[in-house]
């Protein structure tokens, strides 16, 4: 009758809780081999940071989202939008280029989330015609053409400040996803809104507010592309949703969200799709190389996730 | 009635999930033309007998035979067509289905014509069915979604009755169902077993299985204890094999006086709302509040009126101090919780650890700074579980792998360990074996005589009577009576202001 703690429960070895690991260690391996040792090199340790850093920011923000059993495909068009909000508060001061950029994005969040709960549009719908409506935006705002950020920004593109955001903004994603009633009610809403709300979980409030941050995430990224290249172009962030949403599949965070998704497949996930991207430069692939095969790696992902929704429990 | 040739018999069946052995050489045998009552405590086994039965899950080993011939079932669609067919204890219709669609689901194909699906005689057939089964107020085209906890066992059961079953597992359904709808399913197994057909009946109530069972088998623990006839049924011995120690009788509340505080924690006025007309009444401190009534009377709308889950077209719920209540996170600040009847949907996440259910309420207190540390939760969760004795592997165990009774627990631990000062509880006893039960009404007076008020709302008659301070019955979403605890009301008294 008691609870049989002392019980140790072997942990049946499921293929699914190990698919991502498998993932990460089998994409380092194949292109260590195939680029002649050159992806686990010091020389490629900047390039690799470079690569995840959009992708680990984007998922982080990303993960509230999907374990409320949500998706935002607006991410992309929000942060070019964003890229370009910053370039005009830079050429007021380069100190106002992050307001410019992360309010845009809370704003375009908040009207994710306006549609999704008040509108009690299915987020897929919704959030797909705001990513149509903000590209629009973007274009017509651009005329063609593009803006540019002050010279001296680009400086402050360094491996140690990427680092430094990176750190802060995992240790700052893990501890609300873990730790506070936030995160652990995001969970609770895409394992079952219903009983959720019967235990007191405001779910419009706790979705809105979820776009929110994913909008202002897409802000932040959107700064972060300025200094990059210092330019913002109607293709700014067109790559984005597709390799957040990639990584979260690949480290396991499922669709249906609730309780199986962790915060460790966000950091896994993501290491995965850089040491992907990294790779397939490092062997001289096109573009649209690229296209092809993380098409692919997205199908495989989404078939196995997909599986995933049925939940099987792992003891 | 030894004549009787044997229908179906499990034997050895052994069964695990995880370390968890669910069966361990248990037994069965099933005569033709018999209700076989199945009984034992949350947790015994019953269900997951009942299920590799059905086909839904396969044992470990051991056999079974159907008619003499060996039965091995891969799923139920292929028991359904062996002629076995099994009401689930938790609800198992698709809501977005129409209940023609959900009747004849898997058999689709008997309407098919030229590879279109011909709606209407489907729909004509599942009105028969309906029909035959005394439930015809339900349309075949309303969704299932929008139909009560009731409609939807209902429609379950006719299900059942359109396969045409030679044997029908009911497992733990008639504490889903009103006195009609219980009347439906008692007809049902009359039928089956006038028709030479069988049933495995499973039940925690103890007087309904002698009453309505021919012979009984006893689980414990996932053991075949006995299996008694007939002649042989005594309460007394049923639940000292149920239980393995002797149970005393009456575990209602022995007192005949009604609370006499007359402090209002909660007022509802004049509310028109669902399928209520025009309610009012007061709770007050320290005050069991029972509500009962016929499968329409409304008495589920009342909880959630009262917990601002479905709002008023007019009239208003007020707390103490006169303020509002219009949401649940609203009467949750003022200390209220509530756990709805359909439970697998409603009260739980059966898709997330027992942690997390137990502790979803509590969030606020557990947290210190914003923060909520694992060590603050496990401990919280430990102490309620041992408190109820929630029978688990561990507390991260998902709430779906739990017998029904324990989900039960489940929830009453979330609003024990909240703290709430008014319980709304519908249909608390559901699937509760005795011990249980007898633990959850002790737990009710003592929750009582620390002032807390608990709204008690029950298809079962004995046990509103037996624990509560007044009665109140609703006919038709109105108050048609309302009783004080030293009045003793009766039973039939009761059925009198019901129908
Ligand atoms: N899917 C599952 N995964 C893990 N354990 C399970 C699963 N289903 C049942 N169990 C365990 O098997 C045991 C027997 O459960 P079962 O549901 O058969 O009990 P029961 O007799 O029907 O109880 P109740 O009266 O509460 O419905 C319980 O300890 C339960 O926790
Ligand atoms: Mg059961």
């Amino acid at each position: 009758m008691k609870n049989q703690k002392e019980n140790i429960v072997l942990k049946k070895i499921n293929f699914k809780t190990i698919f991502p690991y498998l993932g990460l260690v089998g994409v380092i391996v194949f292109f260590q081999i195939y680029s002649g040792g050159r992806v686990l090199s010091t020389a490629n340790f900047k390039a690799i940071i470079s690569e995840c850093f959009f992708i680990i920011i984007g998922v982080t923000g990303y993960i509230f989202i999907m374990a409320q059993g949500n998706l935002d495909f607006s991410i992309g068009s929000v942060m070019g939008l964003c890229c370009a909000t910053a370039a005009v508060g830079a050429g007021i001061h380069p100190l106002l280029a992050i307001p410019f950029a992360v309010v845009p994005g809370i704003i375009a969040g908040y009207i994710n989330g306006f549609v999704h709960v008040k509108l009690k549009i299915g987020s897929l719908i919704g959030t797909m015609s705001v990513q149509y409506i903000v590209n629009g935006i973007l274009v017509l705002a651009l005329a063609g053409g593009s803006l540019t950020a002050p010279i001296s920004m680009l400086q402050w593109n360094t491996l140690t400040v990427k680092f430094i955001v990176i750190i802060i903004v995992l240790s700052a994603g893990f501890y609300v996803f873990r730790f506070t009633a936030y995160g652990k009610r995001c969970r609770a809403i895409g394992s079952c809104a219903e009983a959720a709300k019967q235990s007191g979980v405001k779910i419009g409030k706790l979705k809105i507010a979820a776009f929110m941050t994913v909008g202002a995430i897409s802000g932040l990224l959107g700064f972060f592309s300025l200094i990059r290249t210092g330019t913002s172009t109607v293709l700014t962030g067109s790559e984005l949703f597709m390799n957040v949403l990639c990584a979260a599949l690949l480290g396991g965070i499922p669709l249906s969200g609730g309780a199986g998704a962790k915060f460790s497949s966000a950091v896994i996930g993501s290491l995965t799709m850089a040491f992907l991207t990294n790779g397939m430069v490092l062997m001289g692939l096109s573009t649209y190389d690229k296209q092809l095969i993380k098409g692919i790696v997205f199908l495989i992902t989404i078939a196995i996730s997909f599986e995933r929704k049925n939940l099987v429990v792992i003891k | 009635m030894g004549q009787q040739k044997v229908l179906f018999e499990a034997k050895d069946m052994f069964k695990s999930f995880g370390v968890t052995k669910a069966l361990k050489e248990v037994k069965l045998e099933l005569k033709s033309s018999e209700v076989l009552g199945l009984i034992g405590e949350n947790g015994s086994g019953k269900s997951t007998l009942a299920s590799i039965i059905a086909g839904i899950w396969a044992a470990d080993s051991g056999s079974m035979f159907l008619e003499g011939q060996q039965y091995f079932p891969k799923n139920s669609m292929e028991a359904n067509y062996s002629g076995i067919c099994m009401i689930l204890q938790e609800k198992s219709t698709f809501d977005h289905l129409s209940a023609a669609n959900n009747i004849f689901i898997g058999a689709e194909k008997r309407f098919v014509k030229a590879g279109i699906l011909d709606g209407r005689r489907m729909k004509r057939e599942a009105a028969k069915v309906l029909q035959e089964i005394g439930a015809s107020h339900i349309s075949p085209s309303d969704m299932i979604g929008n139909l009560s906890f009731e409609d939807g066992k209902l429609v379950e059961l006719a299900r059942a009755v359109s396969i045409k079953p030679k044997i029908l597992i009911v497992d733990e359904t008639t504490t889903a169902l009103s006195r009609t709808g219980r009347d439906i399913l008692y007809l049902i197994m009359e039928k089956m077993k006038k028709g030479g057909n069988s049933v495995i009946f499973i039940s925690h109530d103890i007087d309904e299985m002698v009453d309505k069972c021919d012979r009984l088998t006893v689980l414990r623990d996932g053991n075949y204890v006995d299996t008694l006839e007939k002649k042989d049924f005594s309460t007394q011995v049923i639940r000292r094999l149920m239980v393995g120690r002797e149970i005393s009788d009456n575990y209602y509340r022995t007192d005949s006086e009604s609370c006499k505080n007359e402090e209002i924690v909660l007022q509802v006025k004049d509310v028109i709302a669902g399928k209520l007309d025009n309610i009012s009444f007061s709770l007050h401190k320290g005050e069991i509040l029972g509500f009962g009534g016929l499968a329409d009377c409304g008495m589920h709308d009342i909880g959630r009126i009262a917990f601002g889950l479905l709002s008023t077209d007019t009239g208003e719920v007020k707390d103490a101090k006169g303020k509002k209540i219009e949401a649940p996170a609203q009467a949750m600040s003022r200390k209220i919780g509530y756990i709805a009847k359909n439970r697998d949907q409603e009260a739980l996440m059966t898709n997330s650890p027992i942690l997390d259910n137990i502790c979803i309420a509590s969030y606020d207190k557990l947290s210190k700074n914003g923060c909520i540390l694992p060590g603050r939760e496990n401990k919280f969760v430990d102490y309620l579980a041992d408190q109820l004795e929630i029978k688990m592997q561990d507390s991260k165990q998902y709430v779906m792998e739990l017998s029904g009774g324990n989900k039960q627990k489940v929830a009453l631990a979330k609003w024990l360990g909240f703290g709430a000062d008014i319980l709304i509880l519908d249909c608390p006893t559901r699937g509760i074996d005795i011990g249980i039960k007898s633990n959850l009404y002790n737990l009710m007076i003592k929750l009582k005589k620390e002032g807390k008020s608990i709204i008690l709302i029950s298809e079962e008659l004995p046990e509103v009577i037996g624990m509560s301070d007044r009665v109140i019955i609703l006919k038709n979403g109105r108050i048609s009576g309302e009783f004080r605890r030293e009045a003793h009301p009766t039973e039939s008294l009761l059925i009198d202001y019901m129908v």
